[in-house]
């Protein structure tokens, strides 16, 4: 910035006095040097520049004060320039006399001013976020009572569905005869406290949620921002449904699990007859075998080929005891072992081998249709093996009903489509009439007189959905019955195959 | 010592029809083991006392029902019921049907030992006795027209004279007849005859 520069011309334009601020600016701008009365229209190097302090200069010997803003010679200063005519003691023109100031520094702050507030403008009329400006009003104890709103955002238009021209100018109280006192107690607070407050409100009348922040401005103003916050709470209310939803999922399933192992120990107590005599076989022939060893061996006749046979067969007897047991604990156990590759055929075989005795009992002819070469399949086999359970007792249980016929179950396993196969228990028993058939898969549903829970068909037909499948029933009175099940084949698998 | 008798086994289960062969055999018996009800019968041989080791729980024919076809058809093998767990109430109507004794699985092999040697003693004296009537009634049948008469009235305990008389012929030919008599039933007196009779229940011809 430089010094402000004073000149004083003659009518000629020859120089009567100059500062020397107007000798520093005259070189810089111009590489001029000024002597007294000589031109200082001689001086500036540009015709255009000349031609326009010409001008300037003419005006004020015309009795006129100018007031110029320019810029000279190859500098980027801006002068401000006011051009006064200078009278003798006889009242005529006899010069002109200039004061020059550099306004430089003062336009770009004025122009950056304008600029942050075109900004600002721009941001109060065009943000999603409402925006409104009030004054404070106080009553004559200097409590505050009510406020008038001075300005407000489009955003705040579209907000509170409030046209602009119906409220800035107006108190509230104008625009809301019945708003609550302790809000304006509260805006009070904020404009003479100058402490910010937030809040949530719900406006009854819009039934949306609104997100404010009350801020204090100067004179007793106040500002308040505020945004539409309806859909982030309704979308925080969905998540928390979902996340109940999820809990609730979570624990319906975990009661499931419970149900299907109280299901399992419900089987087991039912088999524990037919179990004991399947375990009571080989503890039989155990103990033949020992004392048919003992007997062999008091008669002191060497007889070590018989001996060993002996042992070999108790070995494999004792293995198979243990077999049933290492079956029924797993059958037992609370948490199942999850999804394992599967082989369907070798979960009903070993299902017909543990029901062996009741088989036996019931006198029933059990046929197995399997279909070899079954694609392998992810489950869970406990839970899969107590469906086959279920089905296969449900078979013997229906059977008994009908005392006429040779007892007659078959179990099928085949691939009904590309994409599912199936397994089918039927019996040739007395069949169900529609009534029974759409009960029987609801819980605490028997047919049994004496026992069971009713909970068996109930929880298959959840452990087979739970794996992607469906179980259903097809009976006709008189003409027996048959429950199936059928479970998704993964590709992966099938592609292994 | 029991001459030809046979101890059959009737289990469909392979481990303890085995076992069970192998410790009969220990005991110096014969053994035949059955996989069912129905292969028993297939291999029953009236002509050999002996006793039958009898699961009740077995597909087609149980125990039960083989034990009644039994007593139908007469046949008077002591039958020793060998049962697995919680099968007792089956193991009372066992009994009740004329069951000898009953074994809970897993049995003491030696206890079982000793009821089947008691089984096939009563069998085998049964079986004499059985024998002994079916000799006696064979012997019986050879005899003449006449003879078995003349073996009737004595059999009731007409003396020489009422026979006789009853028949119309001379005392003497029923001495003879009376001679013959005991010599084809191998009889050493008429007493003896008279309670052989009574024992083997034959009815008199003439009835």
């Amino acid at each position: 910035m430089q010094g402000t520069t004073v000149f004083c011309l003659d009518t000629q334009y020859r120089y009567l006095f100059c500062n020397d601020a107007h000798r520093d600016a005259s070189r810089k701008s111009w590489g001029a040097v000024i002597h007294m009365g000589s031109s200082m229209l001689a001086i500036i190097p540009s015709l255009e520049e000349r031609k326009l302090v010409q001008a300037l200069l003419d005006e004020a010997l015309a009795g006129k004060t100018v007031v110029a803003e320019n810029r000279f010679g190859e500098t980027d200063n801006i002068w401000e320039s006011v051009c006064s005519p200078m009278f003798n003691d006889e009242g005529k023109i006899s010069g002109v006399s200039v004061t020059s100031a550099d306004v430089t520094e003062q336009r770009r702050l004025e122009d950056a001013l304008l600029e942050r507030e075109h900004k600002y403008q721009y941001l109060f009329d065009n943000m999603t976020d409402g925006f409104v400006i009030c004054k404070i009003i106080c009553n004559e104890q200097g409590v505050p009572c009510n406020y008038r709103i001075l300005e407000a955002n489009k955003a705040y238009e579209a907000l509170a569905g409030i046209a602009f021209n119906d409220i800035v100018g107006k108190t509230v109280l104008e625009v809301v005869p019945d708003m609550e006192e302790s809000w304006i107690k509260l805006y009070g607070e904020v404009a003479l406290t100058h402490e910010s407050r937030s809040f949530e409100v719900y406006n009854h009348s819009t039934r949306r949620y609104y997100e404010s922040t009350a801020f204090s401005l100067h004179n007793g103003q106040f500002a308040r921002v505020f945004k539409d916050i309806t859909n982030q709470k309704l979308s925080e209310a969905a998540l928390k449904t979902s996340e109940e939803l999820q809990r609730f999922g979570e624990h319906a399933r975990e009661r499931e699990k419970e149900m299907a192992h109280v299901d399992r120990l419900n089987t087991m107590g039912e088999m524990a007859t037919g179990l004991a005599h399947e375990l009571n076989q080989p503890l039989a022939a155990i103990t033949t075998y020992a004392g048919v060893a003992l007997r062999i061996l008091n008669a002191e006749s060497a007889q070590p080929e018989k001996l060993r046979e002996i042992i070999t067969e108790t070995r494999q007897q004792a293995l198979r005891a243990g077999e049933i047991i290492r079956h029924l604990r797993r059958l037992v156990r609370k948490q199942t072992g999850g999804h394992v590759e599967t082989d369907i055929n070798h979960l009903i075989r070993s299902v017909v081998k543990l029901l062996a005795a009741d088989l036996r009992l019931q006198a029933v002819d059990l046929r197995l249709k399997l279909s070899e070469n079954l694609p392998r399949l992810m489950l869970d086999d406990v839970q899969i093996e107590q469906v086959i359970i279920n089905l296969l007792r449900n078979a013997l249980e229906v059977t008994v009903m009908d005392v006429a016929n040779k007892r007659e179950v078959t179990i099928r396993s085949y691939l009904s489509s590309k994409r599912f196969l199936r397994v089918e228990v039927t019996d040739n028993g007395s069949g169900m009439d529609s009534e029974v058939s759409s009960r029987i898969f609801d819980a605490f549903y028997s047919t049994k007189v004496e026992q069971g829970m009713g909970l068996g068909l109930s929880i298959s037909r959840s452990i087979i959905e739970a794996h992607g499948g469906n179980l259903w029933a097809n009976s006709e009175p008189g003409q027996g019955s048959t429950l199936s099940f059928s479970l998704p084949v993964l590709k992966r698998l099938l592609a292994c195959d | 010592m029991y001459f030809d008798s046979i101890v059959y086994i009737v289990d469909d289960n392979e481990g303890v029809r085995h076992s069970l062969t192998l410790l009969v055999e220990s005991a110096g018996l014969a053994a035949l083991a059955c996989e069912s009800a129905q292969d028993f019968l297939d291999h029953y041989d009236p002509a050999r006392p002996g006793c039958l080791l009898l699961d009740i729980r077995m597909p087609q024919m149980s125990g039960l029902e083989l034990q009644a076809r039994l007593v139908e058809d007469g046949v008077q093998l002591p039958v020793i019921i060998i049962t697995g767990h919680a099968d007792v109430l089956l193991a009372v109507r066992a009994m009740k049907a004329g069951a000898r004794d009953f074994f809970e699985k897993p049995f003491n092999d030696q206890l079982l030992l000793d009821s089947i040697a008691s089984a096939i003693e009563l069998n085998v004296e049964v079986f004499l006795e059985q024998r002994e009537i079916s000799d006696f009634l064979a012997r019986v049948e050879k005899l003449s027209t006449r003879e078995r008469e003349v073996m009737d009235l004595l059999v009731q305990g007409k003396v020489t004279k009422e026979v006789a008389a009853t028949l119309g012929i001379s005392s003497k030919t029923v001495d003879a007849h009376r001679g013959n008599i005991l010599g084809k039933t191998q009889m050493r007196s008429v007493y003896q005859l008279i309670m052989k009779t009574l024992k083997c229940k034959i009815d008199s011809v003439s009835t």
